[in-house]
């Protein structure tokens, strides 16, 4: 079963991206229908193109001659070891996907706390609460970390610019 | 003109001109570190403040200000891969990678040489320039418009090395979500889905912090450690080594200079164009374009000179014609407004000495903020030594905070958490991020441009081609697309040749 397996996510991570592309881009193509012809028509143009690229971008991902032909010229460093990624992207290994899912998860916590009880109150605990938990930092130091960065957001945005930093549902 | 000059220069060099200009570049640099928070942002703040000023006073604080903006904005491109304003995305492609290699000094000292050269070249351009900027301004009509932001978007995917294909999906993908929202061409919303806080579209800041700021911290906070990967090896003694670079490589300065000044001369383009056309030229001109992306310093210099010798540019239209290209330049134009001066082909007739003296705060800028950015270098480059644990949340906390207070809507928060993980999606899968922000940037233009040019030619497609500036657009467009083929055709020529 474990081979089958691997191949099937070895096929989902070649081609799902291209396939995300292609939905994503069908969806406002499909949406582009409803509008007046003027207010479609350069989405409907970019639309096109798009799927045009994303079939190549398909076929280059396969091992077909025509597939390496696109690779060569349109996408010579994709799927090839060793070749570093493109322009401001220079990653090499990822994290596990359980340590990205935790990151993120860290984020997504603090996005719905600023948007439940507002920024004041969700920067501190979230800087604190992450200084703890992830970094295993003395809790002294966290709170006092956190409470700079709260004052400092405070002053900056609060007091210098004069823009008043939302208060959550809770507290609008 | 000298008199007039003199005169503003007397009015430019008291003591409390100076202090607002020092104000004005200090306000600039922190405002250019804080993501998502840009020279308009800040100068629309701090503007109606200065009714009180006179207006050399006024003005002092304005130039200091928007000198010192990019500048900032460079610091967190290069430091944490955080572009400060869309134009400093281009400095991250090279910038980053040298931090990471512990030579964040280097990197920090060659961007601020380069962006005081350019900004002085800007400056002066604009000073030659102003006689003859109507015939400049007025060559560009709507097809040169849409081709000069379709040159953008190609001049991007180019740059992507062995991913233009990628690239140019990415980038289409960003031109429909520029799409999103209020259709400035036909009245109406688009493609909002029912999201009411889509009807304005999608805002710059929260997209691109997310873009940016989100995956790397993502990936920091998984791995751990800093963002220099050797803290032993973070260099802060390349500064002056930094600062010379720029003038060793004299000939990419010039180049991206030369480049910002033009591009920002021209309404509704920017300095994102601008720093990546830098980029993509020098890349080009590289004998070795493939160091590029991996800390190349000239990929720092180019686009460095170029966002700051586009302010220069800018205020050609701005001054000359009373057209701000940019939404920085809208809001300069309202401070002096609130000063007396009335925009219009008449304001430089009326209010030479108060322009110079701008134009004299403006180069004052470019050369001491430089000097007192790089002063700060030290502190400024500890942050790549930094813990993770200490960086991740205290960078998340406050470029989310900046995402939100570019238009006070707590919705903007969760937009920058999307485009966040849009973001790390892209990099995971091997696509890179910067063409969705460069379409975001110039999809509305595009579209606006593409239908004005149908209108006037009737529907007929040879507009593109038969004007003069228009067929060289093209042509460079056609050049940008398939100069990548053609190298990589020459290439498997020469290494066949070699091997044989």
């Amino acid at each position: 079963m474990s081979a089958p397996r691997k191949s099937f996510s070895a096929l989902a991570e070649n081609f799902g991206p291209p396939l995300v592309f292609l939905a994503v881009t069908l969806i406002f193509i499909v949406a582009a229908y409803g509008y007046p012809p003027a207010s479609r028509e350069v989405p409907l143009l970019i639309g096109y193109v798009l799927i045009v690229l994303i079939a190549l971008d398909i076929l280059s991902r396969t091992s077909t001659s025509t597939g390496e032909l696109v690779r060569r010229y349109l996408n010579p460093a994709s799927g090839l070891p060793g070749v570093p990624k493109s322009a401001g992207d220079e990653g090499e290994e990822h994290p596990s996907g359980q340590k990205e899912l935790l990151a993120v998860g860290w984020v997504a916590a603090f996005t719905a706390a600023v948007m439940i009880v507002g920024i004041l109150p969700a920067v501190p605990a979230y800087v604190a609460s992450y200084m703890i938990v992830e970094g295993r930092k003395s809790v002294k130091f966290s709170i006092l970390i956190a409470a700079s960065i709260a004052l400092f957001l405070w002053l900056s945005f609060e007091m210098i610019l004069s823009i008043p930093l939302y208060r959550g549902m809770l507290f609008e | 003109m000298l008199d007039v000059a003199l005169t503003a220069a007397g009015n430019v060099f008291t003591f409390q001109s100076l202090l607002f200009l020092t104000i004005g570049m200090l306000i600039g640099l922190v405002v250019g570190v804080v993501p998502g928070m840009g020279g308009t942002t800040a100068l629309a703040v701090f503007g109606p403040m200065t009714v009180g000023l006179d207006p050399y006073s006024a003005l002092s604080l304005a130039g200091g200000l928007m000198g010192a903006v990019s500048f900032g904005g460079s610091v967190t491109s290069i430091l944490i891969n955080l572009p400060g304003g869309a134009p400093n995305a281009a400095t991250c492609l090279d910038g980053y990678p040298l931090a990471q290699q512990g030579k964040a000094g280097l990197a920090l000292g060659a961007s601020a040489s380069a962006s005081s050269v350019g900004g002085v070249i800007g400056v002066f351009t604009l000073l030659l320039v102003i006689p003859i900027s109507k015939k400049i301004v007025l060559a560009f009509g709507p097809s040169e418009f849409f081709l000069l932001a379709t040159l953008g978007l190609v001049t991007i995917a180019a740059c992507a090395p062995g991913r233009m294909l990628r690239a140019m999906i990415v980038g289409g993908i960003g031109l429909l979500f520029a799409f999103i929202g209020f259709d400035n061409v036909n009245g109406g919303t688009r493609f909002t889905f029912g999201l009411e806080h889509l009807w304005e579209g999608i805002p710059l800041a929260p997209a691109m912090i997310g873009l940016f700021a989100f995956p790397e911290m993502i990936e920091l906070s998984a791995k751990g450690g800093s963002i220099a990967k050797d803290k032993g090896q973070v260099g802060l003694t390349g500064t002056l080594d930094g600062v010379w670079a720029s003038f060793k490589y004299w000939k990419t300065l010039l180049r991206g200079s030369l480049i910002g000044t033009l591009v920002g001369a021209i309404p509704g383009v920017g300095g994102t164009v601008a720093a990546f056309l830098a980029y993509f030229s020098t890349v080009q001109a590289s004998k070795n374009p493939e160091s590029f992306g991996k800390g190349n310093i000239e990929g720092v210099i180019a686009p460095e000179a170029a966002n700051n010798a586009k302010d220069g540019g800018n205020l050609i239209p701005t001054l000359a014609f009373g057209i701000p290209g940019t939404a920085e330049m809208a809001v300069l134009l309202g401070v002096l407004v609130l000063h007396g001066m009335e925009p219009g082909p008449t304001m430089i007739l009326h209010h030479e000495a108060e322009i110079y003296g701008l134009i004299l705060t403006l180069t004052l800028s470019s050369i001491l903020a430089s000097v007192i950015g790089l002063m700060m270098v030290r502190p400024l480059a500890m942050i790549t030594r930094l813990d993770a644990h200490i960086l991740v949340p205290s960078v998340i906390a406050i470029s989310f905070v900046g995402a939100y207070a570019n238009n006070s809507l707590p919705g903007d928060i969760v937009l920058a958490f999307v485009f966040g993980v849009i973001g790390y999606l892209l990099i995971r899968f091997d696509y890179p991020r910067l063409p969705l922000v460069i379409a975001l940037v110039l999809g509305e233009l595009a579209e606006r441009s593409f239908a004005q040019a149908m209108m006037i030619s009737g529907g007929s497609w040879s507009i593109f081609v038969t004007r003069p500036i228009s067929a060289l657009l093209f042509a460079l467009i056609v050049m940008a697309l398939t100069y990548p083929m053609i190298r990589t055709l020459l290439q498997r020529r020469h290494s066949v040749e070699e091997v044989s």
